[in-house]
């Protein structure tokens, strides 16, 4: 690394890490996933200066390489478990409520998010936050389309859910 | 909808570990050297660099620094004192003194109680519990001490789920005092025996004391754990099913009644409403009422609507004899939902095929029911009679809910404006722009207008006046 890159990478860095951090943290389970993703996505980033096209937003491009290594990421560690995890009342007996989440912040919505399986975070970032498509998100992430509207639909309830118990309108423990 | 959740992180800046950004360089940097000699100028110089940003970004970011909160270790405070209540004999063992030191160590007791937060860390505690304090549980089984002719016993129960109190006895009394450690609040009973209270789960080692021998018992105040299930019925049919339990924090499951347990799962079930009860290590038990469903994935489509019109809203819904699905619906028109049940709107009259696909796990059905939408066409009665009767007085029409624009005209055959009005819920009570009632005979009404997705409607009806 020279003297010039050098000086254009701290500067990418310094201007856009805490956005892409971010990013990293949607995707990932915990802050330790989220670093090793940061870390894997500049090296991406830095191996790919060269290639930026001086026209595409550089925010958005540097987003894009974080999304894929965090796909990656999970992909490589084998976790992805795009089964369901049936929990049988959870997915009919509540019709959705928009409100829930109307009301949460960020920091309070990134905290559900953390507790969703891999795959149900995945697809729920990608298409909620990310804005794809299904048939998008299915080509990236080699399942059915199908797979991904079912998981997308359970990440929804499951974080409705979440959000209603960690709100304190359920318990979760029997207090001592 | 979507667009909120993606409104929410548009400028979400959480703050990034500091020591990241020297992990991030030395990657890069490893990477690069790699591929490239290196040269001891170059390495010299970057660490400067790395020094001197280093001192860069600590200064960025330095005063905001100081009321990060650290999640760790706030709300914590670890007893590292000496046990004051614990009395100092020959006859504990060495093994016991051991033991002691560890719970010094590992017995870390959240200062608050209120918050989630908190709640968080009462099940860590607990999860240490269950972790570390697993292969005591055990051997701590007390022993009566027999010095001197004097024999007395603790008597008590070991483990208390989900409770606060604890009360211990004594097999004989014998005059004494009682210690605890760590220091809990204590009340001694009539029979000399105490009732002991703490406010998290932990564990309390009491001691009874006399002039010639002593004895302990270990009370552990334990939470019962959160019990989830997972269900799974692989075969999309009907046996075979499973259902796998976890506890948070880990717990060791045993089944009180027949079911066999491996690895915290119970195989080859049947479609079946199950009563399970457990019980963990700690005596704790827990019911739990799972019903193993019959995957039928079937039903029929029903529909409802005031109108089947483009314009007017359409609701689905599905009879079927399992509910326990994900339901995806495609319209025929490009639109998606999701749930049992759902509406829709369709925008162009036309005939539709209703898809409702069926998932539970690995087994997915479609089911399909054919829907026509008709034109969204008012509705024009073609006789009037506005007498004063009571009926029929004022002529009205009904146009779709969702019109956006409306206006209607009332002309006589010669194509003289008449009447007009722009609210749908007014209408035409037979009198003329002059206030003065119109002769009876044909006339002709006209409504134009826009609904909801800017398809223009346009309709006229010849009615007559009779009064």
């Amino acid at each position: 690394m020279n003297q010039k890159q050098k000086d254009i990478f701290s500067d990418l860095y310094r201007k856009y890490a805490s956005y892409l951090y971010g990013v990293c943290l949607r995707y990932t389970k915990d802050k330790e996933d989220a670093e090793d993703v940061m870390q894997e996505g500049f090296i991406k980033i830095y191996n790919a200066l060269e290639a930026f096209r001086g026209d595409a937003n550089i925010k958005t491009w540097m987003q894009k390489i974080m999304v894929n290594t965090a796909i990656n990421f999970y992909r490589h560690k084998k976790v992805i478990d795009f089964q369901s995890i049936e929990k049988s009342d959870v997915y009919w007996l509540k019709s959705d409520n928009e409100d829930v989440f109307s009301t949460l912040t960020a920091e309070e919505l990134l905290n559900l998010m953390h507790d969703l399986p891999d795959g149900y975070r995945l697809v729920f970032n990608l298409y909620a936050i990310e804005g794809y498509k299904h048939r998008e998100i299915a080509e990236m992430l080699n399942i059915n389309e199908g797979t991904s509207k079912s998981q997308y639909s359970k990440a929804r309830k499951m974080l409705q859910e979440l959000a209603e118990v960690k709100l304190g309108i359920k318990e979760i423990n029997v207090a001592l | 909808m979507e667009n909120t959740f993606k409104q929410k992180f548009e400028n979400f800046e959480p703050e990034v570990p500091q020591k990241l950004f020297n992990q991030v360089l030395d990657a890069v940097e490893k990477q690069t050297q790699s591929s490239r000699p290196k040269s001891t100028n170059a390495v010299l110089w970057l660490a400067v660099s790395i020094v001197a940003f280093v001192a860069v970004i600590a200064t960025i970011y330095w005063p905001t620094k100081t009321d990060v909160k650290h999640p760790v270790t706030e709300n914590k405070t670890s007893i590292t004192k000496e046990p004051i209540n614990v009395p100092k004999t020959e006859s504990l063992t060495t093994e016991d003194q051991a033991r002691r030191k560890n719970e010094q160590k590992s017995i870390e007791i959240p200062t608050g109680n209120s918050s989630a937060k908190n709640n968080d860390k009462a099940i860590d505690l607990n999860q240490k519990l269950a972790s570390s304090e697993q292969e005591e549980i055990n051997n701590s089984v007390s022993l009566a001490e027999e010095i001197s002719g004097v024999k007395f016993q603790i008597i008590g129960q070991r483990f208390v789920c989900d409770a606060n109190k604890a009360e211990l006895k004594l097999s004989k009394i014998v005059e004494g005092t009682w210690s605890s450690y760590p220091t809990v609040d204590f009340k001694t009973t009539k029979d000399n025996g105490i009732i002991a209270k703490v406010k998290n789960p932990c564990k309390v080692l009491f001691t009874y004391q006399t002039r010639t021998a002593q004895d302990t018992f270990t009370v552990f105040f334990v939470k019962s754990a959160n019990l989830t299930y997972t269900l799974v019925n692989e075969d999309c049919g009907e046996e075979n099913g499973s259902i796998t339990f976890a506890t948070k924090p880990n717990r060791q499951l045993k089944s009180e009644n027949t079911y066999i347990l491996n690895n915290n799962t119970i195989e080859h079930l049947i479609p079946n409403r199950f009563n399970f009860r457990f019980s963990d290590q700690y005596q704790c038990s827990y019911m739990l009422d799972v019903e193993m469903p019959e995957d039928n994935l079937d039903g029929t489509i029903n529909t409802q609507a005031m109108e089947y019109r483009s314009g007017f809203p359409i609701y689905f819904d599905l009879s079927s004899s399992s509910k326990n699905f994900d339901c995806i619906w495609n319209f025929g028109d490009g639109e998606q939902q999701y749930g049992l049940t759902t509406e829709h709107v369709y925008k162009e009259p036309g005939e539709y095929k209703v898809q409702l696909q069926l998932i539970k796990a690995n087994c997915n059905n479609t089911i399909e029911k054919l829907i026509v939408i008709e034109e969204a066409k008012p509705k024009l009665p073609n006789v009037f009679t506005p007498n004063n009767d009571g009926k029929n007085d004022v002529y009205q029409v009904s146009v779709p809910e969702n019109a956006k624009t409306f206006e209607a005209f009332v002309m006589d055959l010669k194509g003289h404006l008449i009447y007009k009005w722009e609210d749908p819920k007014q209408g035409w009570d037979g009198r003329g722009l002059d206030g003065g009632d119109v002769p009876e005979g044909a006339y002709l009404v006209v409504l134009r207008g826009k609904d909801s997705t800017n398809h223009v409607f346009e309709y006229k009806s010849l009615i007559e006046l009779i009064r």
